[in-house]
């Protein structure tokens, strides 16, 4: 069985890629959702 | 064919000592691409009226795609458990951006038929083998917190929208121009960026060697009173009663959930009369928020009491809050938004919760392949869910009543489909031993599943 090193690298950018995402959905959420309670 | 063979199952497997929280935001960037679908709506008025049509045949398109995550999941489940992750992630990285492409195609051209071709069919195969690859070779890596594992992964499907919802408004604004609508630009764009994540997760995708365990954990010997001490192929698994349990528990809770996120937006302006469109948009907001946090808050939760016990808090504690949106949902807009968005976080969690359960239940051996069987589940409650509600509303206002009252009847009908599903996971048993697969046939099964 061929064992890969696997590129630690990759998965560290990966990481930075869907935390940026989530907290660019979230803010623009939050953004919409003070409409609510402040409109 | 040798950068093909990086696809291989065998090219997967990681070294013993790889560190197991690098594998999750794989399977994050794949969910967090297919999420996308929960945002389609963005689109549905520039398509309405780039293509001078109703709103029906427009919703067909994500209909179609739904109904494809589900049959695409149920049929390919079994390809997926054999061929491994980074193969069924890289099919899936070409599907659904290559479904973005086709109906940018089909937009361009002005043939609606091609956006149901790429967008729906093409994209929801892609949807369905996304959704299901990832969480049972998660569930390997964390056997110690399955539930932690599935709600890390299925939380990414919640948050997709969350960020496809303004990036795609975002493209649109930026690509009109005049009598150009946007829409095509939008696509490619979209399909492009979805195309390169996805791609990076599938190569970013490991399988922990066999026999690899956590440091220091040793299985229990009997886990959440629900594991017999076998693993059952999904072959066998379908014939157990366990599994139509489930089917019909994971049907009522997604039921009741989706009847209230697909109305949501009329629903709070039908309550209140001051709260207008916008505001309504900042509630959609609020219930996108508590369902993906759901996901991840129910599911890991679910590792200390036990699955059946969590979703007897979804079902048990859904009747609970629908009941009280039709009692008490118009004394306040604060405590209307409270109780949804729980209802909503009850939603998400039912997902993220089930391949843990199919665990317990059924082993480790083909959690992917009976996850995607269960989620036939899922398309069936998307049609009956908006269907009760807006069916009743209907009925209600051609009887005369108007705002809250629309809604009364279908949430206690919501209250009625909860309670079947209670009853459902109430009756949930460990497996007969007479399903489990013997010692002497598993062991070369895991060796060729990794």
């Amino acid at each position: 069985m061929q064992h890969s090193k696997g590129p630690v690298g990759l998965a560290v950018f990966l990481w930075i890629v869907v935390v940026a995402g989530l907290l660019y959905g979230i803010e623009q959420t939050l953004r919409t959702v003070a409409a609510l309670f402040t409109g | 064919m040798t950068a093909l063979s990086m696809l291989d199952r065998r090219r997967t497997v990681a070294r013993w000592t790889y560190n197991r929280w690098l594998i999750p935001p794989a399977a994050l960037a794949v969910h967090l691409s297919i999420g996308q679908v929960y945002a389609f709506s963005v689109f549905k008025l520039p398509l309405v009226a780039h293509f001078h049509t109703r709103l029906t045949p427009i919703a067909i398109v994500f209909s179609l795609a739904m109904v494809m995550l589900g049959l695409s999941a149920a049929i390919a489940g079994t390809w997926i458990e054999s061929v491994g992750p980074r193969k069924a992630m890289f099919v899936a990285a070409l599907c659904w951006p290559g479904g973005f492409a086709v109906a940018a195609v089909g937009v361009a051209t002005h043939q609606l038929w091609l956006v149901y071709l790429g967008y729906g069919v093409l994209g929801g195969i892609g949807l369905g083998i996304a959704y299901i690859s990832p969480v049972s070779m998660l569930i390997r890596w964390f056997p110690d917190r399955p539930g932690l594992a599935a709600g890390l992964a299925i939380m990414g499907f919640g948050g997709g929208a969350l960020v496809a919802s303004p990036l795609s408004t975002a493209l649109l604004d930026h690509f009109r121009n005049g009598h150009r609508n946007g829409i095509v630009e939008t696509f490619l764009v979209l399909g492009a960026a979805y195309l390169v994540v996805m791609m990076l997760g599938a190569f970013a995708v490991r399988l922990p060697p066999e026999g690899w365990r956590p440091a220091g954990w040793t299985p229990r010997r009997r886990p959440r009173h629900l594991y017999a001490g076998g693993d059952v192929t999904a072959a066998n698994a379908v014939r157990t009663p366990q599994f139509w349990l489930l089917w019909i528990a994971l049907f009522c809770n997604v039921t009741a959930g989706i009847g209230i996120l697909e109305q949501a937006s009329p629903m709070i302006q039908d309550f209140f009369p001051g709260v207008g469109p916008e505001e309504a948009a900042g509630y959609v907001g609020v219930l996108s928020l508590c369902n993906m946090a759901g996901r991840i808050v129910w599911s890991s939760t679910s590792d200390l009491i036990g699955r059946k016990q969590t979703y007897l808090a979804y079902l048990g504690g859904g009747m609970l809050l629908y009941l009280l949106v039709a009692v008490a949902g118009t004394w306040s807009v604060a405590l209307f938004v409270g109780l949804t968005g729980a209802i909503l976080s009850f939603y998400g969690g039912g997902f993220a919760t089930i391949p843990a359960y199919i665990r317990d239940l059924y082993g480790s051996l083909q959690v992917g392949a009976i996850h995607g069987r269960l989620l036939t589940a899922w398309s069936a409650a998307g049609v009956a869910g908006p269907l009760i509600i807006n069916a009743v509303a209907d009925s209600q206002r051609a009887a005369g009543r108007a705002g809250a009252q629309l809604y009364t009847l279908s949430l206690y009908i919501m209250v009625g489909v909860l309670a079947v599903g209670l009853l459902a996971n109430l009756a949930v048993r460990p497996v007969s031993e007479w399903f489990h697969e013997p010692a002497q046939t598993v062991r070369p099964l895991i060796a060729l599943e990794g």
